[in-house]
Order: structure tokens, then sequence, then C-alpha cells
């Protein structure tokens, strides 16, 4: 072992010194500018990469359709429905608090042109850092936490929203039923169109059942079709078969730092760009002030938690009793939710017509009357 | 306004503008109001249904 004692490091022809030593308490001051070839915070491009926030489904199992999104920033891709469940697991490597679950629900038969897998989207303007698709392209690193009860070769993408210039990554679980971190390499691409402003810009996807015909070599193709790498597992074939994910960062440069953590209260409000949970599933949650345009007609407003990415979609539970409105003389409940009356990207109005709701000119209070009755708005990519 | 049922889509008419702002589409119990926005994916796919050559239901 050798050890060296200086007490600054200076380059060449500088002037001040790069890194200054404490000459007793073993600490340094050091003038860094990048982390390797990355910013020093904010290095993290994916958001939910820790999987803390599931506003849709809680630590429940959820079976999801294809393009439906399930724990918060992940969306399910599949050409078959019922093959895969995905959880919020208490199951992570001991510096994290939560992974992603997905459990195969069958030993299904995958065939050609089959594609089952979960993916996560980051805005352009979040990515222009990497400079894909121009002549100061970067390299990129994508690293994560993994523990399956499969061994061998997994596969997934990096990929434009178009997905006509995606890098087909593997990634090999070495010990079954362990945690094991992966570190991907993704070099520059210099082609391909990763959108501006608040479009899609890219995408990291995980693939869990695929036919053949839609595998390629690791490294940048153009194939729309293709989702995972040659000759990789499929989850989803083993009936119960479990993978575990958590710890996801995608940053620039060649180098996997640490996972950058984030607190629960940021991770939520990145969240909230895209998706917003406005009730919970108990009955009797407070929606609006509401005031009576008519006799059978209400008005009121939703406040969004933060500025969302779009003008949201207003998602509402429907059903007998699902709403009602609370004025003097009593509560009122109806069957037909409500619907948007035009808003912004940080508020949306409402409006309930055509029940016999009070008298015009009244005003009071909109709640939720079921349990499980919802509200959320949607913005996702 | 009653729900949309065929075609899968019915236009919101803004109760203030008197103008059409949006469009409804009922999946299961879930009844989704989607905003004219060309940014939210959900109309980028009611667009895509219209250039199929759909047309939705008038609104009330």
């Amino acid at each position: 072992m050798s050890e060296i004692k200086v007490n600054s490091i200076k380059g060449v022809g500088a002037t001040a010194a790069a890194i200054t030593v404490n000459n007793s308490d073993g600490t340094c001051t050091a003038n860094i500018t990048s982390n390797g070839g990355g910013p020093l915070s904010n290095r993290n491009m994916v958001i939910n990469g820790g999987m803390m926030i599931n506003q849709r489904y809680g630590d429940s199992a959820h079976t999801p359709t294809d393009g439906v999104y399930t724990m918060d920033r992940w969306q399910a891709w599949m050409s078959t429905t019922g093959k895969f469940s995905v959880t919020r697991s208490d199951d992570h490597p001991d510096d994290f608090a939560k992974s992603l679950l997905v459990t195969s629900l069958s030993a299904a038969t995958v065939t050609a042109n089959h594609e089952h897998g979960i993916t996560t989207k980051i805005e352009a303007q979040n990515m222009s850092q990497l400079a894909f698709g121009t002549s100061s392209a970067k390299s990129a690193t994508l690293s994560f936490f993994v523990k399956c009860s499969l061994t061998g070769t997994f596969g997934g993408l990096v990929a434009n929203s178009a997905l006509n210039m995606s890098y087909v990554f593997s990634y090999t679980v070495n010990s079954a039923n362990t945690w094991e971190r992966k570190t991907i390499t993704i070099p520059p691409t210099t082609s391909g169109s990763f959108g501006s402003g608040s479009s899609n810009g890219l995408q990291v996807h995980f693939e869990f059942g695929i036919g053949s015909n839609r595998t390629a070599a690791v490294g940048w193709q153009t194939n729309t079709a293709v989702r995972g790498v040659n000759s990789q597992v499929n989850l989803i074939a083993t009936n119960a078969a479990t993978w575990r994910m958590t710890g996801l960062q995608l940053e620039v440069g060649t180098t996997a730092t640490e996972f950058e953590h984030r607190s629960f209260g940021d991770e939520s409000k990145r969240c909230y760009r895209y998706f917003q949970r406005l009730t919970s599933n108990e009955n009797y949650q407070w929606v609006s002030l509401v005031a009576f345009y008519s006799n059978t007609e209400i008005h009121g407003f939703l406040k969004h938690f933060e500025t969302m990415r779009a003008v949201p979609t207003l998602s509402v539970t429907t059903g007998s009793n699902t709403f009602a409105v609370q004025r003097a003389g009593g509560a009122v409940s109806w069957s037909t939710g409500i619907i948007k009356n035009g808003g912004d990207m940080n508020m949306t109005y409402f409006y309930r017509d055509g029940v016999t709701l009070g008298t015009s000119g009244q005003c009071g209070r909109c709640l939720t009357w079921t349990a499980g009755s919802t509200i959320t708005l949607s913005a996702e990519l | 306004m009653a729900f949309p049922t065929n075609p899968i889509y019915k236009l919101i008419k803004n109760r203030f503008t008197n103008q059409d702002d949006g469009v409804l589409i009922q999946i299961d119990s879930d009844l989704k109001s989607i905003p004219f926005d060309e940014a939210n994916t959900n109309y980028q796919e009611y667009l895509a249904w219209v250039a199929e050559g759909n047309t939705p239901e008038e609104a009330d």
C-alpha cells in the first residue's frame, strides 16, 4: 500500500489549486465542476426511480392493461393482458424504502409479435443535457438495483418517443432472489429526434415477454417494433416469477454515481406534474365549494397541487351515489360524476347538471359520497 | 349532460363560453373529461380517432 501526502493539487498551468487538503483533519476543499461529465446535482433524469410514489394503488397489486399507468411515472405496455401485476414492494436494498415488483400471473406462451413490459417517460426539456440527436451528443449511464427469481439475460430499451431510435440494453441476473446493482453505459447518438419542450423526449423500457421477431442485439437501432434484447429471459413464461427493481437512475456521462435520493415530498411534487389523485378511497371527501347556477346545475373548481405538464384530463368515478352536494336543507347525491368546464394547468373548473340538486343561488359543498369514489387529474406523457 | 354512448366520444360545451372545449369518454365506471390541449395525450388519442374517420357525438 502506498500513500501520497500533499497539501494541494494544482493544474500544470493553473494559478489556483484544484484541491486544497486540510493538513490535520482529513478533509479537503475541491473546485469540482462536473460529476463524471454530468451535473453536480439533479443528476437523475428519472422521476420516482426510488419507487416510493404510487398514488393510484398504494401497496396493492394491480394488473394493468396496455397503456395504463401503474406506480407513478410507470406505464404498462403489452400485447396480451393479464400476464403480470405491478406492486409497490417493501422488499428493497437496505438504503432504499421501496421497490417496484412485477409478478408473473401464469406460465404464458410468448409468441411472435408479443411484448409485455413497463416504461417510464422523460420530458424532452428534462433530458436535453444529453444532446441526443445532435453533433454534441453525450454518453448516458443507466443504473438500477434488481432482484429476480430467475437468472439469465434480461433486456430493455432507451428510446425516443417514436421508437425509431432506440438503444437496446441487456443485463444479467447472476443470483436468484438477490439484490444486484446493474450499470449500463449508453453511447451518444447523433441521429434521431428526441422531442422538445414538454413532449416525450426519452423513454426507458424493461421487457418481460417478447416475441423473438421483436428483439435485437445490444446497441442503437431504428426498428420501431423492437422492445428487448436477443435471447432474453421472458419473465411471464414462468408462473409466479418475480422481478423487483429500484434505484433507477439515468445520468449524463459514463459513470454510475450513487443513486440520488430525494425526499418523499420532493418526489411527490415531481410526480404531481403528471398525475394527481385529489381524493382517497374514503367516502365524504370534500371536493369543492360549489355554487348553484340553477336548481339542477352546480359549478365548482379544483386547485391543482402543482402546475401540471399540460391541461389535464379530469377522471371521476360514476355509479350509484358516488358524489353529493350538501347545502341548506340536506344532501343530494347522484351517479353521473362531474364534468370539466374549462381550466388550465393550475386549475380545473367543473359542473354537474341534469340533477335536481337545490335552489338557484345557493352554495354548498361537493363531496364524494361512496367509498371508492375518486377524482384524478392526468397530464401524463 | 348525459353519458356518451355511441360514438365513444361526446363533445363538451363550456357552460360559460358556449364553445366546445373538450370531449367526454366513459370507460367502465370512469368518466374522463378531456380538454382540447394538443399536449394532452388523451386529446392526441382522440385526434387520432377522428383522423380515422370517426365523428364525436354533439354536446347536449
